[in-house]
């Protein structure tokens, strides 16, 4: 367990691709129980940090400890096993499979029964396969989502699919959820529900690290906010301290701070 | 597995247990005999379908893992006197030996690249057959080999075979179909749909490859080394590439998403010459067409045509394939 | 006088590995091009080069032509069954999945074999050389005339290819098509003629190969298969994507399949081509000449 209360921390991240630094010595922590957002100009790094920290990614150098561990060296499905969900910048469903299943995958990491208990048909296969169903429908009722349930994923607008990725991440459990620009796209009243979600979320005691571009969005309901520019940190702290930032004003100028 | 698939299930172990009495009744009786290469070839293309259509992987060299099942099976109960299903067994074991050693590193890759290796592997294993002739007399074959028995009653006829075939055939489809409509079969579905999303959920996406590819492997083994005891004759031809070319085929036509896609396509390929006359000049070119056809036109497989018959009849057929 | 036998006798390996090496080098050129174009694996490219004996073998030996106008007018016709190919399946299917993409080239494949059994049967021709069989003394080992021919017309190939993609417009198009084709029809390419002019192009380097192939070892209509893959297998050696690297693994591989066959083992001879092509795959998929971050990009 670590003893600072931050459940991440990120100590001199670089990662690069050829000869663009994406990431350059990065340090940062993530209190435990907070919505933290992420935020800075297209091309600041952010969708390659948290690629970084879900294991999709290998940093050049730098550690990532989550809960007290190093995890910069596991693969994608081990950092899940850890306790770290995450959703996508592109939405990444199962096109093919219904609503229900996609967040019924989420409950992957809750089960066990392995090919050949579940080909023979085990006894406990049955038990472990209504618990799923069960669990997965909470999720989904959890987001609104429960009258969609027997739909292909795919066929849902985009609003939905963005709220479906982030219950199927929820139905893994996580300590740590990762959004990877949850609004984008979506108006104001369906973004508004994106934020009493995250606030939801949040008093249930998981840990929500979002990369945002909706400013209304961020300011509202973050209380700390990371500003990135071209892979280096030049903000964190709490909103109001950021939005009143010189360097931050900066990087934006010129650039509309409202994506609505 | 859901009503519908139990329900499929059933219908299938019935037609198959009166099949032989209604061919003989129409005056097909060699149908049966068919049918026996149908279950052999459904064996296999179930596996396939689990490893193409689910896991979204391609095989083009699984007419090796045939060709170890049989001649495994082959060798040790003609040439070394060892119980035929000791040998079925030991096929199976090292199927799965080599589907692991092959698999690992194959698996890493991706679409064209992992086609490719497939077909290397595939073909290196025929060449091999073909070659290593002390032990498996090479190109001419051999025979002598026995036909498998239980409790003093040898399955040496058509009938004895076509139906030890088909429960083996049942008992694996629904074994497939309980690991589809499970954890594991979306697991596998997850994979194929998105991968990096799955991994994100805890998948171990190349670990389940593996396993399926293993699974895929050993039933194409036990078909295999079943073919080797009710021929009681193998050689090489019949494992070469054109077969592993024709699985796939089976599966692309029937219809890569569906255990039952599988069924189909083993079916219609393999009676396919029985009801072309003349077949015989025109064989491949008759299955380049038919794959063709049906990978442009109804990428689903016939499994897919009620479907979109149906869509097509809705939207009076103004919307875009 | 032992040691001179031998030299003897390596240097015709040495000679026979080179000879297929060509083969293999203008295969895999043509797999390059085709994949540098839409990332296809064009598994039908064997095809053409079967193609392309059988044709040339029929216009000479059945219908009399003389040798140079057969050799122009397989060309043409293999050719026009590569732009058949891309327009008739390929096209179609341009936005579609990989697996999908996979098998229409399988179909074809198989299309074009079955064709080609329908109409030349199963049996294997031969192909009259093309300047006589008189063998030719080479520092101890014996050269065939054909030989020369194969490898003077790689390498004028090569040399012609090379000219072609660097200097006229219609191969700088086509190279940019490959690289950014985005940029490229920004720019005004039409990327989709590129990639039709792409499989034309591959195609009758195919028909080249089974040309001057054929007088050496005979054709027929299953031959593809197994030169495509080798071809294939010498093109990922040399790095897909990279000309000079199809070449000098062409070569490699020919030289390495005729070692093996004359020192270890002749009966297994192909399952030594396949086994590089299997570990290059497994070991650096990249090949010789190309990059691993290359690779990593292209979506296969």
């Amino acid at each position: 367990m670590d003893e600072t209360g931050n459940i991440m921390e990120i100590w001199r991240l670089t990662r690069s691709f050829g000869g663009l630094t994406a990431i350059a010595n990065l340090e940062f922590t993530v209190p435990r129980g907070i919505i933290k957002a992420i935020i800075g100009p297209n091309g600041a790094g952010k969708t390659t940090l948290f690629n970084l920290i879900s294991g999709v990614l290998k940093p050049d150098t730098g550690r990532i400890v989550f809960k007290g561990r190093p995890i910069a060296h596991l693969k994608p499905h081990q950092v899940a096993a850890r306790g770290i969900s995450r959703t996508f910048q592109t939405v990444e469903l199962f096109p093919e499979m219904t609503v229900l299943e996609n967040v019924m995958v989420g409950r992957h990491l809750r089960s066990r029964k392995g090919l050949f208990s579940v080909g023979v048909k085990l006894p406990g296969c049955r038990r472990e396969e209504l618990d799923i169903v069960e669990k997965a429908d909470y999720f989904l009722q959890l987001v609104r989502l429960g009258h969609r349930a027997g739909e292909p994923a795919g066929s849902l607008p985009l609003g939905e699919q963005k709220t479906l990725e982030i219950a199927r991440a929820l139905a893994t459990e996580p300590e740590l959820l990762l959004l990877d620009e949850p609004a984008a796209g979506l108006n104001p009243t369906e973004t508004e529900a994106i934020g009493r979600l995250l606030r939801d979320i949040r008093d249930r005691g998981i840990t929500v690290v979002l990369v945002e571009h909706d400013m209304h969005l961020v300011m509202n309901v973050s209380e700390e906010v990371m500003v990135l520019n071209y892979g280096r940190k030049i903000a964190d702290d709490r909103p109001e301290a950021v939005r009143a930032h010189p360097e931050v004003i900066d990087a934006y100028l010129g650039v509309d701070a409202h994506y609505a | 597995m859901g009503r519908a698939n139990l329900t499929g299930v059933c219908a299938l172990a019935l037609f198959v247990l009166v099949f032989p009495f209604g061919a003989r009744l129409l005056g097909v009786s060699h149908y049966t005999d068919i049918m026996i290469f149908v279950g052999l070839s459904s064996m296999m293309t179930m596996g396939l379908s689990l490893l193409m259509g689910y896991a979204g992987q391609i095989s083009l060299g699984h007419a090796a893992f045939y060709g170890l099942g049989a001649y495994t099976s082959g060798i040790l109960s003609a040439k070394f006197a060892v119980n035929p299903w000791l040998a079925m067994l030991l096929g199976a074991l090292l199927s799965a030996l080599v589907a692991v050693v092959v698999g690992s590193p194959s698996l890493k890759l991706r679409g064209h690249y992992l086609a490719m290796a497939t077909l290397a592997f595939g073909e290196i294993i025929f060449i091999v057959i073909n070659g290593w002739i002390a032990l498996t007399d090479g190109p001419d074959g051999f025979g002598n080999i026995p036909s498998l028995s239980a409790f003093a009653f040898g399955f040496d006829s058509i009938s004895s075979n076509y139906y030890l075939v088909w429960s083996v055939v049942i008992a694996m489809l629904v074994f497939v179909l309980n690991v589809i409509h499970s954890r594991v079969g979306r697991a596998l579905m997850a994979i194929h749909g998105s991968e990096v999303a799955a991994m994100a959920m805890g998948v171990h996406a190349a670990a389940y490859k593996i396993q399926i590819f293993i699974v895929s492997a050993v039933m194409a083994s036990l078909a295999g080394s079943l073919y080797a005891h009710y021929v009681q004759f193998i050689n090489p031809p019949v494992f070469g590439l054109f077969f592993s070319i024709k699985l796939v085929m089976m599966v692309v036509i029937g219809g890569m998403n569906s255990v039952w896609g599988a069924i189909l396509g083993a079916a219609l390929i393999t009676f396919l010459p029985e009801w072309l006359l003349f077949f015989e000049d025109f064989d491949v070119l008759a299955y380049g067409m038919i794959l063709l056809l049906i990978i442009m036109f109804l990428p689903k497989g016939l499994v897919s045509l009620p479907a979109a018959v149906y869509r097509l009849a809705k939207t009076g057929g103004t919307r875009a394939g | 006088m032992e040691g001179y036998g031998l030299t003897n006798q390596l240097l015709q390996y040495a000679i026979t590995g080179v000879t297929v090496g060509s083969i293999y080098a203008i295969v895999a050129i043509g797999f390059n091009i085709i994949y540098n174009a839409t990332e296809i694996i064009n598994f039908a490219q064997g095809e053409f080069v079967m193609l392309g004996g059988l044709v040339m073998i029929s216009l000479v030996h059945s219908a009399g032509l003389p040798m140079p106008l057969a050799f122009a007018a397989t060309i043409c016709v293999v050719t026009c069954v590569g732009l058949l190919m891309e327009r008739l399946a390929v096209f179609p299917l341009r936005k579609s999945t990989v697996i999908r993409l996979v098998i229409v080239t399988i179909a074809v494949s198989i299309l074009l074999k079955g064709l080609a059994m329908f109409a030349w049967g199963k049996n294997p021709f031969a192909l009259r050389s093309f300047s006589g069989d008189a063998p030719l003394p080479f520092f101890g080992a014996t050269v065939v005339p054909q030989t020369l021919w194969i490898v003077g017309i790689t390498v004028v190939l090569v040399f012609l290819l090379s000219l072609f993609f660097k200097k006229t417009i219609l191969g700088k198009a086509m190279s940019a098509c490959a690289v950014n084709p985005d940029a490229a029809s920004l720019v005004g390419i039409k990327v989709q003629r590129m990639v039709m002019l792409s499989f034309m192009l591959s195609a009758g380097l195919g028909a080249v190969a089974g040309i001057i192939i054929s007088p050496v070892s005979l054709m027929e209509y299953d031959r593809g298969s197994l030169l495509g893959l080798k071809g294939f297998g010498a093109g990922i050696l040399g790095g897909l994507g990279s000309s000079y690297g199809a070449v000098v693994a062409g070569v490699l591989l020919g030289l390495i399949e005729s070692f093996g066959a004359g020192l270890v083992s002749s009966t297994y001879k192909d399952a030594i081509g396949l086994g590089v092509l299997l570990l290059v795959l497994f070991i650096k998929p990249s090949g010789l000449f190309g990059s691993a971050e290359v690779s990593k990009l292209k979506k296969f």
